[in-house]
């Protein structure tokens, strides 16, 4: 039987996470990710939570008390959000190069001055090179079921990758939603104790001692440099399909599927596409259906994971539509929006006529209505029709 | 142990390690590792260790050794433990930082102090060599006053050394020593002792560093020992909350039996700026230091606030 709660993203993150098995934890508060924390040191003192927590003093530390306990060979989790995960950069690339599958959640938060705790995906994609996979949820249910997915993900010997499962600030994190929880029986078949806690994987082991990361010259040895880069991008690139088989898995046991690498909605005959990640989609799924009553042939797709980005599917689904309208809740200052260049260079290589439009929206947590995204929907459309050309459309009050 | 021919012979800083002639801090790694035996694994930071252990795939180090961002080497080793101790795995196992002074006085003070401020199980050792020596012997918040380096290249550091044993004593850690190469019996002695303690233990090393301090390779083991003798670098131990004196520096509680400090300035050239009248400021405030050693010696009650 299952058990359905109303549940905060924050809390049902929480609930996954205890779940899950974690071996160690260490997290520092931020808002809109601190009831994450909360939740797992209140449920460790109550005695429910097995996993070691330490409580760091920075976001720096959390990161690299998670490589130290992943070096072990444990499983091992992290949250944080905007700030916190700027702080953590030089370690996500340490983690990520070192190969170590640790699991995180990034509650998406604009990042200061001026101070912002409201949602914005800048944070999360300015980390989108450091080598860590990004998936983005748009539902507390989603947050809860991608967990378990992640670890699995991580832990893969094909991919040992970490994993960075992005969720929007308050528009999930804080906002309550019936949850279905799974029957630990179910989880502890679909997620095993990590294959690295007893396999002959090279962990920190005193009976094999090995040195980690010491100097790699290019001189003498700067091919073997090159090739675990070589070896990471190869991983990330691997991790796309094992997802789908991941995902399948997790349907056959749980009954729930949220597309593959995207998520779509009426796209199969849809002229304009509309594209987006976290919950925008929800939001372009009003303006599909106010559009199509209209006579519009609009679909929308949500971007479900970021890295490695899903270029093939993004030229499957965009390759003969007129026009490709995407929102980036992201500024990358002097280039716009960062969702719409990587949609730009998956398809360029396809030499199609489809128009890729870019949209700013709702930085720093400014409301995106369905109203917003439809008027910016009419006049992109009426300008590709009138051949006028106009740089990036600013959804903004 | 008493004897220097009672050290452990097994090595565990192997031959053909990438230190320079005369590395005092090769030197101390060398017995420390000898008194922390196989068990023991290290946390390493960026610093001048980074290339002692030697040019991937080869390694100077028997024990398992892990790499660190520069300033996480004490959030690594919290990291490490607790994996370890998840696993049933931390019995009898010694989990070490190996750091600079950078590493520990400067970008990895934060780590170091949330890393003692939870009691982590380990043993931090700061090798200090009083300047970051990796990237080319510029000035650290070690470098003491008066002091040549890149970055105070024609007058000298005009600030004096940080007080680290203090802001260490205030975490209140389970055991806090310092040591010189010069002195191994010593030094390994309190690696020895430093083990049988759980909690976070601490171990100050004075490193001397011919290319940063700018004298011959030969006199490694006559400076620091000098270091010592002038009273400059005191070698003392805390032990549940109790300060004692240790081996040569017992007796230099009475002034007559310190040498003066310009037999100990005047053997490196990075000194080689200081007026007399810092010199006799740098002694003023040695004798003054030894006002307070002695006051801690004679403490009845606990040392800690
Ligand atoms: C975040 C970061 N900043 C700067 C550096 C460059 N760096 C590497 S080692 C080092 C100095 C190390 O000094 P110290 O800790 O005293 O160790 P030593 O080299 O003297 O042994 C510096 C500045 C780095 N690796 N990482
Ligand atoms: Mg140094």
């Amino acid at each position: 039987m299952c058990e359905i709660r109303i549940l905060t993203g924050n809390y049902a993150v929480a609930e996954a996470v205890k779940q899950s098995n974690v071996d160690v934890i260490a997290a520092y508060p931020i808002t809109p990710q601190t009831q994450i924390v909360e939740a797992l040191t209140s449920m460790k003192e109550a005695g429910i939570l097995k996993s070691r927590i330490i409580r760091v003093e920075s976001e720096r530390s959390a990161m690299a008390v998670c490589i130290g306990a992943a070096f072990t060979g444990c499983r091992v989790y992290t949250a944080t959000s905007s700030q916190g995960l700027a702080l953590m950069h030089e370690l996500l690339y340490w983690a990520a190069a070192s190969r170590l599958p640790i699991v995180m959640t990034n509650v998406n938060r604009a990042l200061a001055p001026p101070w912002n705790i409201w949602v914005e995906h800048t944070d999360s994609l300015l980390e989108r090179d450091v080598g860590w996979l990004q998936i983005y949820a748009s539902s507390n249910q989603e947050v809860y079921d991608l967990i378990f997915q992640c670890f699995k993900l991580a832990e893969l010997p094909t991919v040992q990758l970490p994993v960075m499962l992005c969720m929007d600030g308050f528009l999930i994190s804080h906002t309550a939603t019936p949850v279905e929880l799974i029957d630990q029986r179910i989880i502890d078949e679909f997620l095993p104790d990590s294959p690295y806690t007893t396999s002959n994987y090279p962990f920190l082991d005193i009976n094999k001692p090995l040195t980690y990361g010491n100097v790699i010259s290019p001189v003498t040895n700067g091919k073997l440099y090159f090739k675990y880069r070589r070896l990471a991008h190869k991983a990330m690139l691997n991790s796309l399909s094992k997802f789908k088989i991941i995902q399948e898995e997790f349907g056959r046991l749980v009954g729930r599927t949220y597309g593959e690498l995207l998520d779509s909605y009426k796209i199969s005959d849809a002229d304009i596409v509309l594209i987006s990640m976290g919950t925008l989609f929800n939001q372009t799924i009003n303006t599909v259906n106010v559009l199509r009553k209209e006579g519009y042939k609009v679909g929308a797709i949500r971007i479900r994971v970021f890295r490695p980005f899903p270029c093939k599917e993004i030229q499957r689904l965009c390759k003969y539509k007129q026009a490709v309208l995407v929102l980036d809740r992201n500024l990358a200052p002097g280039i716009g929006g960062i969702l719409s260049w990587e949609i730009k260079s998956s398809l360029f290589e396809l030499k199609t006529d489809v128009k890729i439009i870019s949209a700013v929206a709702g930085l720093g947590g400014v409301e995106v209505t369905t109203n917003d995204i439809t008027n910016f929907v009419k006049t992109a459309y009426n300008n590709i029709k009138n051949k006028k050309c106009r740089g990036i459309y600013w959804i903004s009050p | 142990m008493n004897k220097i021919l009672e050290i452990c012979l097994d090595e565990f800083l192997l031959p053909g390690h990438a230190a320079c002639a005369g590395c005092g801090a090769a030197l101390a790694l060398r017995h420390i590792l000898k008194a922390l035996g196989k068990n023991t694994i290290i946390i390493i930071p960026a610093g001048c260790s980074s290339i002692i252990q030697g040019v991937y795939p080869k390694t100077a180090f028997s024990n398992p050794v892990l790499n660190s961002a520069f300033d996480s080497a004490a959030a690594y080793c919290s990291g490490v433990i607790e994996g370890l101790k998840a696993k049933n795995k931390f019995k009898n196992i010694n989990v070490v930082v190996w750091a600079g002074d950078g590493a520990t006085f400067d970008i990895g003070l934060q780590a170091l102090s949330g890393a003692a401020e939870r009691n982590t199980d380990m043993i931090y050792f700061c090798d200090d060599n009083e300047a970051y020596m990796n990237t080319g012997i510029q000035s650290s918040s070690a470098t003491p006053l008066g002091a040549l380096t890149t970055t105070t290249p024609l007058i000298g550091k005009r600030e004096r050394k940080k007080d680290i044993i203090s802001i260490i004593l205030a975490h209140e850690p389970t055991y806090l020593a310092t040591a010189v190469s010069g002195y191994p019996v010593d030094l390994y002695n309190k690696v020895l002792k430093a083990k049988k303690y759980s909690g976070f233990r601490f171990i100050h090393i004075l490193s001397p560093c011919p290319p940063g301090w700018r004298f011959d390779s030969k006199y490694t083991v006559t400076i620091s020992k000098l270091a010592v003798d002038t009273g400059m670098w005191p070698l003392f131990e805390v032990v549940e909350s109790k300060f004692n004196l240790t081996g040569p520096s017992l007796k230099l509680l009475n002034p007559k039996n310190r040498k003066n400090i310009e037999t100990y300035l005047a053997l490196q050239g990075r000194f080689s700026k200081l007026t007399k009248t810092e010199i006799s400021i740098i002694q003023k405030f040695i004798d003054a230091r030894w006002e307070q050693l002695k006051y801690l010696t004679n403490l009845k009650g606990r040392l800690f606030l």
